[in-house]
């Protein structure tokens, strides 16, 4: 039996999570901490997660920890955890600022404690499939690549420039990112982003647009932006359209989707792709019982957030910078 | 009536003359090109008579000149024409340099004669479309915009002049200007291009630019994303599509060559396998196009994309170029 602590429960993936993890065998989750009161007494309610006053306490009766709280709060509990030696999920992106990212990673090192980063969209099929088509050759000499992640505006801490850390551009670059540079084997040196707040009325940015340059030589742009209206009938996507001198693919995480028209509940789109979420808490049970280095870590959290704090500087420059 | 003259028997001049002759509103069509036996094919195939461009010069009766020759002749074309006394249309991108753009803008006024760039996108109805629901503000102020045009390298090209870059100007300059033409005209003013280009290796090609992704900021604050592809292997079932994606404070519009197919046929005759996708209708959009130009001379009224337009959009394309030359970002005022 392994036993789970959730603190925070302010991401909804979140929420994703412990339904995930309902449904898999000898898991029991200890309960869930958040510091909101009334956010934590409705997520134990929804879900049926025990309630818990103190994460120290919680973090000691469990064998691992799931962090989902704001981003600029995951330090804060993943230091908890890693004090306690306990192995711990951080959700995404790392952390709010390079320092905090670094010393997250430091802590868990010191305290021999593996740091999973939730990126799930590495778990996906497409994504391992494109990988081997990449080192197959099939494209020959990829040449650039053309990557999305779109989504509804968030609302909430999301759009708080201190709990968030940022907008669409914190939101939005670092899955993109994280699969690239496990795709390629690369890192992002270069970044150039223009952004704005130009459909919500919000203090933080919700367009964006960014240009990189790979440590193998590509560039690539990526948009970030949460511009998928509410009357759209999906969320949003992560696709990457990548260029080789022999072939051309394109990756389109979460098409697996069907069309629901209804007349009491209006139209939608559904997945019923793989649950990227299972497979990467399936790993995080692996680490746990194994432990075995997590398929995405701490260091793939802390390389991302460094792309993001690069292009949030390029914008404030009017330049590329370096990462 | 008119007697139309088309200069270059290659893809754009088979397409013209069709639809010249779909028209019916033509006296005589006339159609020039070194190469012999291009001139001959359209000649026998669209009723033109061959002639040579100083022939169609000196020709009284030749009242319109239709460019269709390769970019890099496309200045010099236009100038003798208009000087001539001719309407000319020629065919996108106006030139590959600015000077010689506004030369040929300057020669028009200076004659007198309508002159018109083939900016077709503005022509086609998925496109049209987009700008009426702007227009009517369905999806509010459009904020952002996300363009594809891409497919298989042009291989068509006499002596493949697509592949070389002082000859097509590279995928910005040739492709993807009808996308920043669009944008244009629904966005207003382009203030920055930040773009990125590379070349596929070829032993047929120069150094091109073979795919291209220009991210544009528009002075009113508006962003896009514009990729041009000519990446996509040759030989392809589908060898060419669009994308586009326009974000509004109210809602979104999208379009995809994948899901707009009327036809689809898969077949095997003799063992030779075949696919072929199709969206087919009676619309002509490169009709259409021509008959607002030949409408324009007819009632003297300006033509719906004017030289000083397809300066504006050639901006944007060559602002790409630099940009993607010297890796930083580019003011548009720093093309001029």
């Amino acid at each position: 039996m392994m036993k789970i602590a959730i603190l925070g429960i302010a991401h909804m993936h979140g929420y994703s999570y412990v339904r995930a993890l309902k449904r898999m065998n000898d898991i029991e989750i200890t309960g869930l901490f958040d510091e909101d009161r009334s956010r934590m007494s409705t997520a134990c309610k929804e879900l049926g997660v025990k309630p818990c006053e103190h994460p120290e306490e919680l973090v000691a009766g469990s064998d691992g920890v799931i962090v989902t709280s704001e981003n600029s709060t995951h330090r804060k509990f993943v230091e908890i955890a890693a004090k306690a030696g306990k192995h711990v999920l951080c959700e995404k992106p790392i952390a709010t600022s390079v320092e905090d990212a670094e010393a997250m990673i430091e802590i868990c090192h010191r305290n021999n404690v593996k740091l999973q980063m939730a990126f799930p969209v590495r778990y996906s099929a497409s994504v391992r499939k494109a990988r081997e088509i990449i080192t197959g050759g099939l494209l020959g000499e990829v040449v650039s690549l053309v990557g999305t992640n779109h989504g509804r505006m968030p609302g909430g801490w999301f759009t708080d420039p201190v709990l968030g850390g940022g907008g669409a551009v914190m939101d939005h670059t670092v899955h993109v990112v994280d699969i690239v540079r496990w795709l390629l084997n690369c890192e992002f040196t270069e970044v150039y982003a223009t952004y704005g707040t130009l459909i919500h009325d919000i203090p933080v940015e919700d367009c964006g647009l960014e240009m990189f340059k790979l440590s193998t030589g590509q560039y690539m742009t990526l948009d970030c932006s949460w511009s998928r209206p509410k009357a759209h009938p999906y969320w949003g996507d992560v696709t990457l359209h990548i260029v080789g001198t022999r072939g051309t693919l394109f990756l389109d995480v979460f098409n697996s989707k069907i069309e629901v028209y209804s007349n009491e509940k209006g139209n939608r789109w559904e997945n019923y792709g793989d649950n990227l979420d299972s497979l990467m808490i399936e790993e995080f049970l692996k680490v746990l019982k194994e432990g075995k280095e997590p398929f995405t870590e701490g260091n793939d959290g802390l390389q991302s957030l460094k792309v993001v704090m690069a292009a949030y500087r390029s914008f404030r420059e009017g330049k590329v910078v370096e990462v | 009536m008119h007697s139309i003259a088309i200069l270059g028997a290659g893809m754009m001049g088979n397409v013209h003359a069709r639809a010249y002759r779909a028209m019916g509103e033509i006296s005589s069509l006339w159609i020039v090109d070194p190469v012999e036996s291009r001139a001959k094919a359209i000649s026998e195939k669209y009723g033109a008579n061959v002639a040579s461009f100083e022939e169609v010069l000196e020709n009284g009766v030749i009242d319109i000149v239709d460019i269709c020759t390769p970019t890099f002749t496309h200045g010099e074309l236009a100038v003798r024409a208009l000087e001539a006394g001719k309407h000319v249309f020629c065919e996108k991108p106006v030139a590959l340099k600015i000077e010689e753009a506004r030369a040929m803008d300057g020669a028009a006024k200076k004659s007198g004669r309508k002159f018109m760039v083939g900016h077709v996108v503005r022509f086609f109805p998925q496109y049209i479309r987009v700008r009426e629901l702007a227009f009517a503000g369905d999806i509010g102020e459009i904020v952002m915009a996300r363009l594809y045009r891409g497919g298989s390298f042009p291989s068509h090209g006499i002596d493949n002049w697509f592949a070389d870059i002082d000859k097509s100007g590279g995928v910005f300059v040739d492709l993807s200007i009808h996308d920043f033409d669009f944008l244009r005209k629904l966005l207003g003013p382009v203030k920055t291009v930040e773009a990125r280009s590379v070349a596929l290796s070829s032993e047929r090609k120069k150094d091109s630019f073979d795919h291209g992704m220009a991210i544009l900021r528009f002075e009113s604050g508006a962003l896009a994303h514009v990729e041009g592809s000519w990446a996509e292997p040759a030989g392809m079932p589908v060898n060419f599509g669009t994308f586009y994606e326009f974000v509004g404070t109210k809602g979104m519009i999208t379009n995809s060559y994948e899901r707009e197919t009327t036809l689809r046929l898969q077949t095997s005759i003799d063992g030779k396998p075949k696919y072929s996708q199709e969206n087919t209708a009676y619309y002509d959009p490169y009709a259409e196009e021509l008959k607002s130009f030949i409408l324009s001379i007819d009632e003297d009224r300006e033509v719906p994309v004017n030289g000083q337009e397809a300066v504006e959009s050639l901006r944007v394309a060559l602002a790409a170029n630099l940009s993607a030359k010297l890796h930083r970002p580019v003011e548009l005022s720093e093309v001029f």
